[in-house]
């Protein structure tokens, strides 16, 4: 096993570390993994590792020579090289977005949230009003004034599983990062069968809700495109 | 061990690209990503605190502001873990901190406990998650207090062994610069390390462990509490997303979801992990089972009487 680190290499180490969370935060692959408003955050904490990473270089090249700090911790695991996995797991895997294989270990987070969406907006605009699977469900739900009824929707999400008369269209909602993924399902009637995990945009009416599960939305659909994954794959 | 995976993560992506797409992989990378990505600002915050405390914080500051008997302490180093705003990754560099500037040690764990469980941005995520029910917001606050103050007695009655943590290798009369250098270095290394443990712990759990597998438990608040306890600490989540998380379990009752909100923050991998790193090992085989069962039982309580 490698010993533990001298002041320089935990300095570059730090550098590595900070790199690549600015590196994360200045493009859309952040959205991946945690939700937009972190963005300013994972940025700031980036530039300040790398700050000072940048002041214990300066300092090490100063005093060069000189016995300097360890990574080493009270039982032995040098701790400064394992920051080494998140930088190779940010750069070089670049893990995708979380899809259906997530969506299908999960629970529902929408019965939940019931008390939270009870004043929905009227949607304005023409249809197809385009509208999130999560705002779907909870108007479905939980909209007295019934906005989503009479009226074309386009929902975008991936194909979680097929049906004889359709397919189920889901999308993760996240609070805080992917670890918190919940799926929210919408059962589409279509003829179309689109391979799972593909993205696709749905257009179509809201036709009640599932027997079997009531929580969960029927879209007879008229309209199934292929589109890109979204550049926020969450909703 | 995190070398060897690594090694094989590196292996995969340029050898067998098939791999990576297997979903449980894939996942298991995702995750792993998310928690680092997201704890890390959380952590920076904690170790800019901690560094603040051991330069311009003088030694005899907490003697001053805390009551002299150290049990006085606890409940008052309790109540100040409201004042840091942060998830959990953070307050483990500030009790560092706290110990080492001859804060008792029944004060400092309780401020570890509280302060990511009772800050006000926990608290408003949790009344956003449970709109509905308001009492389940004052039932976290006071369940998580009483877990801090309860642990941080025990603690100061039977937690003698326990050795301070000995972090700086430079002796207080080297300058304020030098000392924020060997500090902030050390700390953010040493919590990112095991942070990242903790993160691959997480993910593995999180792929291993359908949630759905959870539905058996829901029943009885016998089995139930005690069933989202453990699910709190495997799972993870930060604390100021775990309300959301609680909020979508609904098979379970309250008092059941009440206690994965009080566990969590106090006890889960990632937290075992970057307080072993922190405290030593000695610390956390006593300390992480002491606060997991007194948090449970205190969420039990609290909830049995308000929810």
């Amino acid at each position: 096993m490698v010993a533990v680190v001298n002041a320089r290499t935990q300095a570059y180490l730090i550098l590595l570390f900070g790199g690549a969370l600015v590196r994360l935060a200045a493009g859309n692959a952040l959205l991946r993994y945690v939700r937009p408003v972190a963005r300013p955050w994972v940025l700031l904490a980036g530039i300040g590792m790398v700050v000072l990473a940048v002041v214990l270089l300066a300092k090490a090249h100063q005093s060069r020579g000189s016995a300097g700090s360890t990574g080493g911790s009270s039982f032995g695991v040098p701790t400064g090289w394992l920051l080494l996995a998140p930088v190779i797991a940010i750069v070089v895997v670049a893990p995708p977005a979380l899809g259906s294989f997530s969506a299908n270990r999960e629970s529902s987070p929408v019965a939940a949230s019931a008390a939270v969406h009870k004043d929905f907006a009227g949607l304005t605009g023409l249809a197809p009003h385009r509208l999130g699977l999560f705002d779907f469900t909870t108007r479905v739900l939980w909209d007295s004034a019934r906005t989503v009824s009479g009226t074309d929707v386009t929902l975008t999400g991936f194909v979680l599983s097929q049906r004889n008369d359709g397919f189920v269209l889901a999308r993760l909602v996240i609070t805080c990062c992917a670890a918190d993924a919940r799926p929210v399902e919408v059962f589409v009637r279509n003829s179309t069968h689109p391979p799972e995990d593909a993205w696709v945009a749905v257009t179509g009416r809201y036709a009640g809700t599932d027997k079997a599960r009531p929580t969960f939305p029927v879209l007879a659909a008229s309209v199934v495109l292929p589109v890109n994954q979204p550049v926020n794959p969450y909703d | 061990m995190l070398l060897l995976a690594l090694a094989v993560m590196l292996g995969v992506k340029f050898f067998a690209p098939g791999l990576l797409s297997e979903p449980a992989v894939a996942a298991w990378s995702t995750v792993f990503v998310a928690v680092c990505v997201q704890a890390s600002p959380y952590l920076v915050l904690g170790v800019a605190v901690s560094t603040a405390i051991a330069v311009f914080v003088p030694p005899t500051f907490f003697q001053r502001a805390l009551p002299s008997n150290p049990m006085l302490a606890v409940p008052v180093a309790g109540m100040a873990g409201a004042a840091l705003p942060g998830c959990e990754c953070g307050s483990v560099p500030v009790a560092a901190s706290l110990m080492e500037r001859g804060v008792a040690r029944g004060a400092s764990v309780a401020f570890l406990l509280s302060a990511p469980a009772i800050n006000p941005v926990v608290l408003v995520a949790t009344s956003v998650a449970f709109a509905g029910h308001p009492a389940v917001v004052v039932a976290r606050a006071a369940a998580s207090l009483l877990t801090a103050i309860v642990v941080g007695w025990i603690w100061q009655r039977l937690g003698r062994s326990v050795p301070v943590p000995r972090r700086f290798t430079h002796p207080d009369g080297s300058s304020r610069a030098e000392r924020a250098r060997t500090v902030a270095a050390h700390d953010i290394t040493q919590s990112l390390g095991f942070l990242t443990i903790g993160a691959a712990a997480a993910a593995t759990l999180n792929v291993a462990v359908p949630r759905s597998f959870l539905a058996h438990f829901a029943g009885n608040d016998v089995v139930a509490i005690p069933a989202l306890a453990a699910l709190a600490i495997v799972l993870a989540v930060c604390s100021e997303a775990d309300a959301f998380v609680a909020a979508s379990l609904t098979q379970f009752s309250l008092t059941a979801r009440l206690a994965f909100m009080v566990v969590g923050p106090a006890v889960d991998v990632k937290l075992i992990a970057m307080q072993a790193g922190t405290f030593g090992r000695r610390f956390v085989t006593r300390f992480a089972p002491l606060a997991a069962v007194t948090a449970a039982l205190a969420a039990a309580a609290v909830g049995g009487w308000l929810l």
